[in-house]
Order: structure tokens, then C-alpha cells, then sequence
């Protein structure tokens, strides 16, 4: 059994941004402060990767033409951290290969189904969060940087994020696995 | 009766310099990244450390270069001190089965403090032909609003849709260590892996043209490259399979960070982790966490001070110094000299008078600018060159830092804040980057071929 203090929960209301700036599509939080709050912080500090899950993700964005437009997918992005398993495709060129390295943490579905029709339930495609665990850098090193993109990772128009706000839920796991060396500050030799 | 006397160096006129040996040959690779060519801002660029089987790699050699490209519209300005080296935000270095063996967040504002302590002279001519550093490094750049007219006072210049080629040599404890690594001998692939800056953080622009867009391109590490003879490559294989385990020791550098709130005059009490086994000394970064994500501030090398009077530091639960460190930046009661010494000490540079600090703008003037400590830097909007350093080490040598693993509280930074400090207004939180200097050891396992770092 996983030990249950190996997993971490963090809220983030994009309001709360460490900027203040209202425009929430490139944002940035300072969350080294978790030293101060988690009760094995000795553990997690030293920590170099782990598993981050986008567990719930909210944005007071009508379904409408006017507020969506051509957006079928908003991507969350993050800077300031490495994700050593996640690829993304981008089209091949003399710059760059097929396949490339990503900084996707996340993907939510707008609800556009066409023009004029979208899903006014939800900005998730259904009630189930279908986002599932992705390998990244410790995000309680310091700064963390979201960004909001749409499906072709373009960051989003203002017109979508411009004195609006989300809120997601993220879930963390640090796990102690043998085959992999994630403490890199074992005893000296010597 | 032996009497106590030497031949000097000079008089040993009948021995026969030594040869040294292993023989080993020389020859230089060119490393490319491993995942695409052109890079933009927050993109992983990953080089691989291409090492032929058998062979060792001087890293204290290498050097690295990229083109940065300005894809906005308008002129871009590099950073005062370390030009272009301002877009590696984040540095790590990771072995070949996936062990981190190195990981420097903030990578450009450590390299910024390193070369903020350096001869004015040495960050305007080599740093400029290196990095693209100002051409008068010393001046204070604004940390808010920005300046309108940023052509004509030393900092490189990119235009729109032109480039210029970086020259690097990593500031990094892999790339510094004290021996040859034996990279050709490990399981995997090591490789660098760049997380690169933001936009707005990488660059200076004009007051009202705050469109600075990059890409980074043609990124290569200069390797050198040494090969042993078989006879050497076999005896050394069959050593590490022994049991021998091949310790090799350097200097790291780990960042972790807390913030000052905006608004705040007295007593700041901000506690740090880190669990190092030795600690050498401690460099603390402040700078106003709105220029860090504005291109119209100086976002990399813009130092504040925070009107600070006095600051200590709380290690393991003993306040060190016990005395405060007095600082004060008024022309009445200057105090700069102090916090200058403990900065000098945590680095190193205390003993030595070739070490200048870069500090001085406009030194052809009638009367040249001093840029240290800022002094009203709420109303200036300036930032200077003072760090909030402490040295720990008992001696000067490996493994004479102080142990932090075992401390229930490791570090805390007590600091009393003025009310001339830029934090002292709305928009002034201010982030505090703590770079832990400490001692680290890259074991390679002989039996598995695995490399990873203890500290």
C-alpha cells in the first residue's frame, strides 16, 4: 500500500497569482512556502521528480460563440519545471523533429461541438476528471509558471482570460521507488 | 648531522620533468540537442554528452554555444551582467539510468550574483564578447517601469528578426569538478537539460514596447575529449568492476526560495530548506518579483536590498553571525563595507585583492556612480549588486561546510526591513533566492556503470 502522506493536494485559485495580474493566461505562484506547512517536508524537499495529477479544473467562461470561439481545447502548460515523459507532436520542419518534448500538464475540453452549439454543463467534458497522472520536476522548489494555451498550443486570447479566473486541484505523489534514484542526497560515501 | 635546508625550484637543474601518465589523446565533439533545434521560452532543450565508449571528458574545458533570435517586433536588450545567458532559467544535469545529478533553479540569477562579483573590466570585455553583458555593466538598471531610451548606455542590443551567438562556460558543480569524468564509461546517456525563461524575464525592452518574443537556436557544447590507450581503458574497466568505486568531488549550488511580502517594514523571519551534508556558504538573491516577469525591468540581475539595517542568519536553530550583520545605505551612516566582507567570504574572494566587484558605473565621469547598495531604492526603482551572503566553512576544503541533514529547522533568514526598501509599496513582494553552496560527490558504481551524486 502507497503511504497515504506521500501524497500532497493543492488548490490553485489563479486570482492568488504572486503578479496579482488579473489576466490569468500566463501567471506565475512562488510554492516554496510548502516548507513551512507539510509535516514531512524533510522527505518531499529533496525530491527531484513526481507524479502530478489535474484533478479538477474550473473557468468562469460562458458556452457561447462569443467566449469560446474556435477554442476546442485549453492546455495547461507550465514553465519553470521538466517533464522527462511527456512528449507532444509538432510538425516537422527544418527546425524541429515530429516528436518533441512537452510541457502539457493538463488538456481541458471547452465543449464546442460546432459554431454554434457547445456543452452548458461543463467546461470538462463530463463529470469524470479524465486527466491522469503525468512524471515532472518538483513543483515546491520555487517559482511555478501556468500558462493557458488552446489546442494547437497558441497562448489564449485575452478575450478569454482578461479579468477572469480559474481554479484548478492538483494531486501530487512523491513515490519511493527502488529503481529509481529520486533522492539525490543520500549519505556520503566516506 | 642532517641540517634542515632544500634545494629551491630554481637550483633543481638535473631533474628530468616527468611524463605524465596514462598517455591520453585529445580530440574535441560537438554536442546537439537531442530533442528538436529551434527552442522558445519554458521549452526543455536537452543536450546529450555524446562521449565515446572508454573515453573521459574534461567538462572544466567545454564551453557551450546557441544563437538567440529576437522573433518580437521590437529591439531586445540583454541582461547587464550575464547577457544572454539570462534565458537558461533552470540547469540540470542528469545521468544516463535518469538520476539527477545536478539541478540549479534560477540558474541565471546565480550566474548573475557570481559575475556581480567580478572586476567591472572582466564582465565588460570578456562577458560582453562571451555573453552579450553590457559594455558598462556597473550602471543600476530600473527593476520597475523601465527606462524609456536603453540604445545608448552599454547594454547589447538585438534588433527584430536578428540574432547574436552566445559563447557559455557553464557555472555548473558537474562542469567544475576536479577530474576528468569518466562519462565514457557509464550506463546511459547523460544529458543537460535547459528549461528556458520566459519572455518577459530573459530580456530588457524600451518603456512601451514590451513585445519581446525569442527563440534560442543552434545550440552546441564543446566537448574535449580524452582517450586513453586500451591497455589503461582495460585496466581502469576491470578496476570499477572490481569494486573500486570512483569518487569524484565538486562544488554545487542548490536554490530554494521564500518570499517578503510587499508592504512590509521590521523584522522578516524566512525559513529556507535544504538538507545538504555541507554547507559552505549561503547567497541570498532578492529581487522584486514583478521585474522578474515584466521585460521593461531588469528581471535577472536586478538585486535589491530592501533597505535592510541588520540580517542574520538562524542555522540548525544558532543564530550565525550572533552579532547582526550591519548594513545602511544612507550618505549619512553609510554601512556597505560589512555586508561586502561577508558576500567576499562566502565566496572565497576575501583573501584576494584581484577580486573587484561590479559596482562602479560611468568611471570616465568627473564623479562616477557607486551601485553596490542602492540607497532609496523605492523612490530610485533601482537595483545594485548586494547579495546577503554568510560563510559556514571551519576550513577551506572539501567537506569543512557545516551538516544541515540532520537540523530540525535548517535555515532561517532574519533580516529587518526599512521603509526606503522597494518592497515597501503595492506591487513589492519580493522573491528571495537562497543558493546553497555545498559540497557534492559524483559516485560512479563501478559494477553497474551507474553515476550519481551524493551531497
Amino acid at each position: 500500500m502507497k503511504a497515504i502522506q506521500n501524497y500532497y493536494y493543492l488548490y490553485i485559485n489563479s486570482d492568488d497569482n504572486a503578479d496579482a495580474n488579473v489576466n490569468c493566461k500566463n501567471i506565475n505562484f512562488n510554492l516554496s512556502s510548502i516548507l513551512q506547512s507539510a509535516p514531512n517536508k524533510q522527505f518531499i524537499e529533496d525530491q527531484a521528480y513526481c507524479y502530478v495529477k489535474l484533478s479538477y479544473f474550473a473557468m468562469d467562461l460562458p458556452p457561447d460563440a462569443t467566449a469560446i470561439g474556435t477554442t476546442t481545447t485549453i492546455q495547461v502548460r507550465l514553465g519553470g519545471t521538466i517533464f522527462p515523459n511527456t512528449f507532444e507532436t509538432s510538425p516537422p520542419t527544418a527546425d524541429n523533429n515530429n516528436l518533441v518534448s512537452s510541457n502539457i500538464l493538463g488538456v481541458i475540453p471547452t465543449g464546442r461541438e460546432d459554431a454554434t452549439d457547445f456543452n452548458s454543463l461543463y467546461l470538462y467534458s463530463n463529470q469524470y476528471y479524465d486527466n491522469t497522472y503525468v512524471v515532472m520536476g518538483n513543483p515546491f522548489k520555487g517559482q511555478l509558471n501556468i500558462q493557458l494555451t488552446d489546442q494547437d498550443g497558441t497562448i489564449l486570447a485575452d478575450t478569454l482570460t482578461n479579468n477572469k479566473s480559474y481554479n484548478m486541484k492538483l494531486e501530487i505523489y512523491f513515490p519511493e521507488d527502488e529503481q529509481f534514484i529520486f533522492n539525490n542526497n543520500k549519505n556520503l560515501i566516506n | 648531522m642532517s641540517d634542515n635546508t632544500s634545494t629551491p625550484i630554481e637550483m633543481r637543474l638535473s631533474e628530468v620533468p616527468g611524463m605524465p601518465s596514462p598517455e591520453m589523446e585529445l580530440t574535441y565533439v560537438t554536442a546537439i540537442p537531442m530533442n528538436g533545434s529551434t527552442f522558445s521560452q519554458n521549452q526543455e532543450c536537452r543536450v546529450g554528452l555524446n562521449v565515446p565508449t572508454d573515453c573521459f571528458v574534461d567538462l572544466k574545458r567545454a564551453y557551450m554555444k546557441f544563437k538567440i533570435n529576437n522573433t518580437g517586433a521590437a529591439p531586445i536588450f540583454l541582461d547587464p551582467l550575464i547577457g544572454g545567458a539570462a534565458v537558461i532559467d533552470n540547469w540540470r544535469v542528469i545521468g544516463g539510468t535518469g538520476a539527477l545529478l545536478e539541478e540549479v533553479i534560477h540558474y541565471n540569477t546565480f550566474y548573475a550574483a557570481m559575475n556581480a562579483n567580478k572586476n567591472t573590466d572582466v564582465v565588460s570585455t570578456i562577458h560582453h564578447l562571451y555573453e552579450g553583458a553590457s559594455k558598462r555593466p556597473g550602471k543600476a538598471e530600473k527593476v520597475e517601469t523601465g527606462t524609456a531610451d536603453l540604445t545608448g548606455v552599454g547594454l547589447t542590443s538585438i534588433t527584430n528578426a536578428e540574432s547574436r551567438v552566445i559563447t557559455h562556460r557553464p557555472q555548473s558543480a558537474f562542469f567544475n569538478a576536479d577530474r576528468y569524468m569518466p562519462l565514457g564509461y557509464t550506463q546511459g546517456l547523460t544529458y543537460i537539460s535547459m528549461t528556458l525563461a520566459q519572455n518577459v524575464t530573459a530580456f530588457l525592452t524600451n518603456s512601451g514596447t514590451d513585445a519581446a518574443t525569442y527563440t534560442i537556436s543552434e545550440v552546441e557544447l564543446h566537448l574535449p575529449i580524452l582517450k586513453p590507450g586500451p591497455e589503461f581503458g582495460s585496466m581502469f574497466r576491470s578496476a570499477m568492476s572490481s569494486g573500486v568505486p570512483i569518487q569524484i568531488h565538486s562544488v554545487g549550488v542548490q536554490n530554494t526560495q521564500q518570499a517578503i511580502p510587499a508592504s512590509t517594514t521590521g523584522e522578516n523571519t524566512l525559513t529556507f530548506s535544504t538538507r545538504k551534508r555541507s554547507v559552505k556558504s549561503l547567497v541570498n538573491a532578492l529581487r522584486l518579483n514583478t521585474a522578474i516577469t515584466s521585460s521593461l525591468a531588469n528581471s535577472v540581475s536586478g538585486f535589491v536590498n530592501c533597505d535592510i539595517s541588520e540580517m542574520n542568519f538562524s542555522v540548525g536553530g544558532m543564530r550565525i553571525p550572533a552579532q547582526r550583520i550591519k548594513v545602511n545605505t544612507d550618505a549619512n551612516g553609510k554601512d556597505a563595507g560589512e555586508l561586502l566582507a561577508n558576500q567576499q567570504l562566502a565566496l572565497g574572494h576575501y583573501s584576494s585583492d584581484l577580486r573587484g566587484i561590479c559596482s562602479i558605473d560611468a568611471r570616465h565621469n568627473a564623479d562616477p556612480v557607486e551601485t553596490y547598495l542602492i540607497t532609496d531604492e523605492k523612490t530610485s526603482k533601482e537595483g545594485g549588486k548586494a547579495l546577503f551572503s554568510l560563510d559556514l566553512e571551519s576550513y577551506n576544503a572539501a567537506f569543512a561546510g557545516k551538516n544541515l541533514a540532520g537540523q530540525g529547522l535548517p535555515l532561517v533568514f532574519h533580516a529587518q526591513t526599512g521603509s526606503k526598501g522597494i518592497q515597501n509599496q503595492a506591487t513589492g513582494a519580493v522573491l528571495c533566492d537562497l543558493y546553497v553552496i555545498h559540497d557534492v560527490v559524483y559516485v560512479l558504481d563501478g559494477m553497474t556503470g551507474v553515476i550519481s551524486a551524493n551531497s
